[in-house]
């Protein structure tokens, strides 16, 4: 028994929550419950306007309780291709979008002895329904959290109510800052880190936690990768003998699919692995997390949603 | 939707063996071969809804055999209740486990289950089995026993519960009382790789690879599913190696004279859903057994059996256990295939 893979959505509540952050509630269009789901999933959104298509993947960030509504939490991307800006512009209460179905690529990892959840900015996101969980299975976890300062601290004041122990904040213009080395240095054996947020601080706990030895299945990290611009070229379709243009500003894939060539999709940032397609030619600049170094070393495959070429050669097979 | 007929009273998978295929049981068997020629393949596809009547008709099928298969359950746990077995991280997984089946069984079948829901208070009907329970869902000291052995003591079929972590599948819970010769007690807590370690030819094909990669990405509400097989001496559900002492002698009684009547087709059509808030997986292995004779009684099944039989690869033949009967099972078959 299959479900449908998207659900028409309304929007039933949208709340400035920082000064870059904006929340949003929806519920199904048909009235139905959503699927529950894990700690850590997250949604593509699907946006539709004047400028083109969008579609972004967001964490979940309600209570895992509620089925009958699902609800994300956007940063406005100043230099984002365009998704976040049309969550802050042109998304109401009523505004009707379409959601996939929930997935999860930062699960919880459930024998872990202790959850060290580390959170940059709007990687807090994710990290929303691992509280529930940890309330749920009685966990034993630590958040730290770090924001430039108080006002963009999203939903801080309803965690640290929550939790006031076990939660701990940071703020660049004031007051302690967030020491990794001597964070993870003091942590019991069976600690897993978890890490979302700017890439900055994740390369920096994945760099700590290789210094101190780690074992590499302790240390957990999502960092929210959006497909960065490139060069515009044509990509020529095999089977089909077509050639579609790819601008600067949209990605292979989303060109692809604007031409009606369905390929499925996930996490559109290179590390779910459902958009791989078999390539018959052309040097890609290969930007994922999923394909294996011998994979892409052979050049017969790459991921849509986010490498592009180099040059202005590539033919796939489709 | 088909109405289920099942059958009452019920029939034995043991001792006198009294179990039985009717016609309509017969016609919707699920026979596994699609060639003449049987080897091992990442043989998996979507779990949708198959035609009406099929066992593919609903994700857990419920067939004439229910209430005997959950007697036959019963008996198995009593012996040994190490056949049921959960680590401590699957609580969550289990209540998964619960809301799937029990969600699917009451809108598949309403005239025998029911289920109504006000918020985490839930009740729950079974009919055939003559079960009426309210629980809070979430909280196991409202349940008699653990979520997961309390509904799979309702499902037809075994089960494995799943947790997915390090790139791998575990299995870190399972009710198993309908082994095909593995010993759940032994495999509890493996990961994937380390519980198929004993498949002969499919590791070096890299099938094992190719499927694990597959499963990992199966979706929330897009179930997978695949065959596997073995034979069966009589009707006999419990073949696990615990109780060897019980079956496997049975394997030297086959004669031409009573092929037909002794020897079972065994088929697991095995299925796979994400679970939702555990991010875990449900592996079931929902097993049918038809004898030789019944199986016959369909002659494109009869032709094939026979060449599937006669062309089986010796590890596979050893591995299933086939070798002691494979040709007095297969002189018997070319009856059939002219």
């Amino acid at each position: 028994m299959t479900a449908p893979f998207s659900n028409r959505v309304k929007i039933t509540s949208v709340e400035q929550i920082t000064p870059l952050i904006k929340h949003f509630k929806f519920e199904r269009i048909d009235g139905e419950p959503f699927l529950p789901y894990s700690s850590g999933s997250h949604v593509v959104v699907s946006m539709k306007n004047d400028s083109g298509s969008h579609k972004n993947p967001y964490s979940l960030v309600g209570s895992s309780n509620n089925f009958m509504q699902y609800q994300i939490a956007v940063r406005l991307e100043d230099n984002g291709r365009g998704g976040s800006k049309f969550m802050h512009t042109q998304v109401e209460v009523g505004t009707e979008l379409e959601i996939g179905n929930p997935y999860n690529l930062f699960p919880v990892y459930k024998i872990a002895r202790k959850h060290l959840l580390i959170a940059g900015g709007v990687g807090i996101t994710p990290f929303m329904t691992y509280i529930d969980e940890m309330d749920m299975t009685k966990g034993n976890f630590e958040l730290h959290y770090a924001t430039r300062d108080k006002s963009h601290a999203a939903f801080a004041q309803n965690l640290l109510e929550r939790h006031p122990e076990s939660i701990k904040l940071y703020h660049d213009d004031h007051g302690p800052k967030l020491d990794i080395e001597a964070l993870l240095n003091d942590q019991p054996l069976g600690t897993h880190v978890y890490v979302c947020g700017p890439k900055g601080m994740v390369d920096a706990v994945l760099k700590v936690a290789d210094k101190l030895c780690w074992p590499e299945t302790s240390i957990h990290s999502e960092e929210f990768k959006a497909p960065e611009t490139g060069k515009p070229f044509t990509v020529r379709l095999h089977k089909s003998q077509r050639d579609i243009e790819v601008t600067e500003k949209e990605t292979l894939l989303e060109a692809l699919e604007k031409a009606d060539v369905e390929i499925p999709y996930s996490c559109r940032g290179g590390a779910c692995g459902f958009c791989k397609t078999d390539v018959v030619e052309g040097d890609i600049d290969h930007r994922d997390y999923f394909l294996t170094d011998e994979e892409k070393k052979s050049g017969k495959c790459m991921m849509p949603c986010i490498s592009r070429v180099n040059g202005d050669n590539l033919v796939l097979d489709l | 939707m088909t109405k289920v007929a099942i059958k009452d009273p019920i029939e034995t998978f043991r001792d006198d063996f009294t179990y039985t295929n009717s016609k309509e049981a017969i016609e919707r068997f699920p026979f596994p071969f699609p060639e003449d020629e049987y080897m091992y393949s990442v043989n998996m596809e979507m779990h949708d809804r198959g035609e009406v009547g099929s066992v593919y008709e609903n994700p857990f099928d419920v067939d004439e055999h229910y209430l005997s298969e959950m007697v036959e359950r019963g008996i198995v746990l009593e012996k040994d209740p190490n056949r049921f077995g959960t680590l401590d991280h699957m609580d969550l997984h289990n209540w998964d486990t619960l809301e799937l089946i029990m969600e699917s069984l009451a809108r598949d079948y309403p005239d025998h289950f029911s289920l109504t829901k006000d918020g985490d208070n839930w009740h729950w009907e079974n009919r055939p089995m003559g079960i009426k329970d309210s629980f809070v869902f979430g909280d196991k000291s409202t349940l008699p026993m653990d979520p997961f052995e309390y509904i799979g003591r309702q499902a037809q079929g075994d089960f494995v519960v799943m947790d997915q972590r390090d790139e791998t599948l575990w299995a870190d819970a399972s009710l198993i009382t309908c082994a095909a010769d593995w010993s759940i007690q032994f495999d509890l807590g493996m990961s994937f790789m380390e519980w198929h370690g004993p498949v002969p030819l499919a590791h070096e094909k890299g099938v094992f690879e190719r499927a694990l990669k597959y499963l990992l990405m199966v979706r929330l509400g897009q179930p997978v599913k695949r065959f596997n097989w073995t034979i069966t001496m009589n009707p006999r559900m419990d073949t696990a190696p615990e109780v060897y002492h019980e079956w496997g002698h049975e394997r030297a009684s086959v004669t031409p004279d009573n092929v037909g009547q002794v020897v079972h087709l065994r088929v697991e059509v095995q299925t796979l859903f994400r679970l939702p808030r555990s991010n875990g997986m449900l592996f079931g292995i929902r097993t049918y057994l038809i004898s030789m004779e019944d199986l016959c009684t369909n002659p494109a099944w009869a032709t094939r059996m026979h060449r599937v039989m006669k062309n089986l690869h010796p590890e596979i033949k050893d591995y299933k256990g086939i070798t002691r009967y494979h040709e007095t099972l297969t002189n018997w078959l070319s009856q059939f295939d002219k």
